[in-house]
């Protein structure tokens, strides 16, 4: 398995300001300020609404078979009424023609009278009260006729057989005019079915598009209303995991279940806060402790050693020769050195002053840097590979302490490659805002158990007097105080990539 | 007959090896100086030593293991920490391990002296019960 191990140097040392602190109580309120409309409610209404759409659906055809139902019958009734009428007529007819029985005539007329009187209430209420007593009192009319014509024809006496004459056209009259009154009212009916029937199917169709588009419109106002806050909530729950902790804001006008949900995020990611910034503070107060007993270490042993030498040279001084006393002479000088190199790096690392910033070109940076190391690198065959683009934005900065950085990334990689290689120096713009400087080397890379240790001070895996252990925690300390971050790849057996990230200047002056 | 007591000193400081070796042999002990545990613990394991004086490091799990290996190789070895890293841990350490002193960094000569003759000589008197 390919041991790879990656470390965030910088960041991470979010610290909950009482300034953060408020703003995310501020968003706890924000979503609790707005209306409530739950989920459960909007789903109710849709489907409330569906109903109701539904129930009228339902009730219209109901009212519209009903009346189409009525309508029919008084169709029947009327036909009827009409056969009867005609039937009395055409008896009358044969009266006056030939002289035959006018009782089947009236017998006719009863039954039509049967059927207005049977049907009356259907009758009445399609073409209303007035129209009917008109039919009933016409018919009546030409009934009372028919029955003064029946008395006369039957008396004896022959002037009665002259009053027939006038009667004749007052009941053909009569005859006709009800015969008319009842086929324009079928003829009226029928219309009106047909028109009942158009009404009724465009009913229909435009009642089935309405439905259908509300259907849809509540799928998609569900499906909105639903999926889109938990997809927010997935891209929340990324973006804590990636360790942006901003509070999660309120994105909609109601409060609803997604609304608990944001709130129960955001409680979450204040405890995730908190406990990381105890973390923190625990690893501030131990990385302290090393500091002592890394500087206790680290300057007791370059002093125990001048304090040997010089205590051999006291007490047997005449025992040795002048080359070996030398010899003793020069180690206490190296030592003192030793100490004091340990002392610098130590003040580099806890400056508390801060360092004067101004516009920092990264290639020239990068190329003065490697030309202090060109000895360097020929002593130790090393093949140099800059890839430095030169229309970088600068960078605020500054220069020394930028770089120092650089110094020691890439003597950091000289010394993981002691039978030589390449170093790859690389410059790239970001989209972010940042500009990346890669430093590569093919050596020996970094165990996994020390990726994390490697930026603490005095964390050091080199020979004594070869490193202090100090090279990549005051580089950490310089790339956060310019805002930037710096982290490590690394594979053991292949080499090791340090990328520094530097905030550029958007507007250089 | 003086019986020559046999010295072991490990430190990877090499100023460290050199003087207590020119040290302690003018004072007649033998001394072989080592400055890795694993060089160390390979001649422990051929060889019997009286006393052994190892440094500490700041991790001290090298140190520490040294020290378990030499008492189970010659359990009647006197080990003498010294370290640069005094806190009451290491120390602890170091004698829950089988050290018998502990020694902070920086040292005398003359007090390491005193210390191995005074093992020395409770070496001698165990030799004679
Ligand atoms: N490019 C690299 N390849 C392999 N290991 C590395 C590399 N850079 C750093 N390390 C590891 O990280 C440790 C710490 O590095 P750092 O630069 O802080 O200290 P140092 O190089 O040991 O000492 P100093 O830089 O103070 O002289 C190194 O001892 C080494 O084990
Ligand atoms: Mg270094």
């Amino acid at each position: 398995m390919a041991d790879e191990s990656e470390k965030n140097g910088a960041g991470q040392t979010a610290e909950l300001s009482s300034e953060e602190e408020k703003q995310a109580e501020e968003t706890q309120r924000a979503l609790l300020e707005r209306p409530q409309i739950s989920i459960r409610l909007r789903i109710t209404l849709s489907f409330l609404l569906l109903f109701i759409i539904l129930c009228g659906m339902g009730i219209a055809s109901f009212l519209f078979i009903t009346q189409f139902d009525s309508k029919q019958k008084f169709l029947e009734t009327t036909s009827n009424y009409a056969f009867e009428v005609q039937q009395a007529r055409r008896y009358e007819k044969n009266f006056f023609l030939y002289g035959t029985n006018l009782k089947d005539a009236l017998s006719n007329v009863q039954a039509a009278q049967n059927v207005l009187r049977f049907d009356r209430e259907d009758m009445i209420s399609v073409i209303g009260d007035e129209k009917f007593t008109e039919m009933e009192q016409s018919l009546n009319r030409y009934e009372a006729l028919l029955n003064r014509v029946h008395s006369l024809h039957r008396s004896s006496n022959p002037a009665d057989s002259l009053k027939l004459i006038p009667l004749e056209s007052d009941l053909r009259k009569y005859g006709s005019e009800i015969l008319a009154n009842a086929s324009s009212a079928i003829n009226q009916e029928r219309l009106e079915i047909y028109r009942l029937i158009s009404t009724g199917k465009f009913a229909v169709v435009v009642s089935l598009i309405f439905f259908l588009l509300s259907i849809g419109y509540i799928i998609s106002f569900l499906t909105r209303q639903i999926l889109r806050p938990i997809n927010r909530a997935i891209e929340y729950t990324q973006r804590i995991a990636e360790g942006d902790f901003s509070p999660v804001k309120p994105m909609r006008k109601y409060r609803d279940e997604f609304s608990n949900l944001a709130m129960a995020l955001n409680r979450m990611i204040h405890e995730i806060r908190a406990h990381q910034d105890q973390l923190t503070q625990s690893r501030k107060m131990a990385a302290i402790g090393n500091l002592t007993a890394g500087i206790a270490h680290e300057l007791n042993n370059p002093l125990n050693n001048i304090s040997l030498t010089t205590e051999t040279l006291l007490e047997d001084f005449d025992d040795y020769s002048k080359e070996e006393k030398l010899k003793m002479l020069h180690d206490i000088f190296d030592q003192v050195e030793r100490a004091g190199s340990t002392v610098r790096n130590l003040l580099d690392f806890t400056r508390v002053e801060k360092p004067i910033f101004t516009s920092v070109s990264v290639s020239e940076l990068v190329n003065t840097t490697l030309k202090l190391l060109k000895n360097e690198f020929t002593l130790n065959d090393i093949q140099v590979e800059p890839e430095i683009d030169k229309n970088l934005p600068p960078v605020n900065g500054n220069p020394k302490n930028l770089q120092q950085v650089l110094l020691n990334l890439l003597l950091n990689g000289v010394q993981a490659m002691p039978d030589g290689g390449t170093l790859k120096v690389k410059s790239t713009l970001k989209k972010d805002g940042f500009i990346r400087i890669d430093v590569t080397d093919t050596g020996i890379g970094i165990p996994s158990e020390y990726i994390d240790k490697i930026f603490d001070p005095f964390f050091t895996t080199k020979e004594v007097g070869k490193g202090t252990g100090l090279g990549l925690a005051v580089s950490h300390g310089i790339i956060e105080n310019h805002k930037g971050k710096i982290t490590v790849l690394s594979k053991i057996g292949k080499g090791t990539t340090f990328s520094v990230f530097l905030p550029y200047q958007i507007n250089p002056l | 007959m003086k019986e020559k007591y046999e010295i072991m000193v490990l430190d990877d400081e090499p100023i460290v090896c050199k003087r207590l070796q020119n040290h302690l042999q003018k004072k007649g002990f033998s001394v072989e100086t080592f400055i890795t545990g694993q060089e160390a613990m390979d001649r422990l394991a051929q060889h019997h030593f009286h006393i052994l004086i190892t440094d500490l490091k700041m991790s001290g799990a090298e140190g520490i293991e040294v020290i378990r290996f030499a008492g189970k190789h010659s359990h009647r070895i006197k080990t003498i920490v010294i370290s640069g890293f005094a806190t009451n841990e290491t120390a602890d350490e170091a004698f829950k391990a089988g050290a018998v002193e502990f020694i902070a960094k920086p040292f005398k000569l003359s007090q390491i002296r005193k210390l191995v003759e005074q093992l020395a000589a409770e070496i001698r008197l165990e030799n004679k019960l």
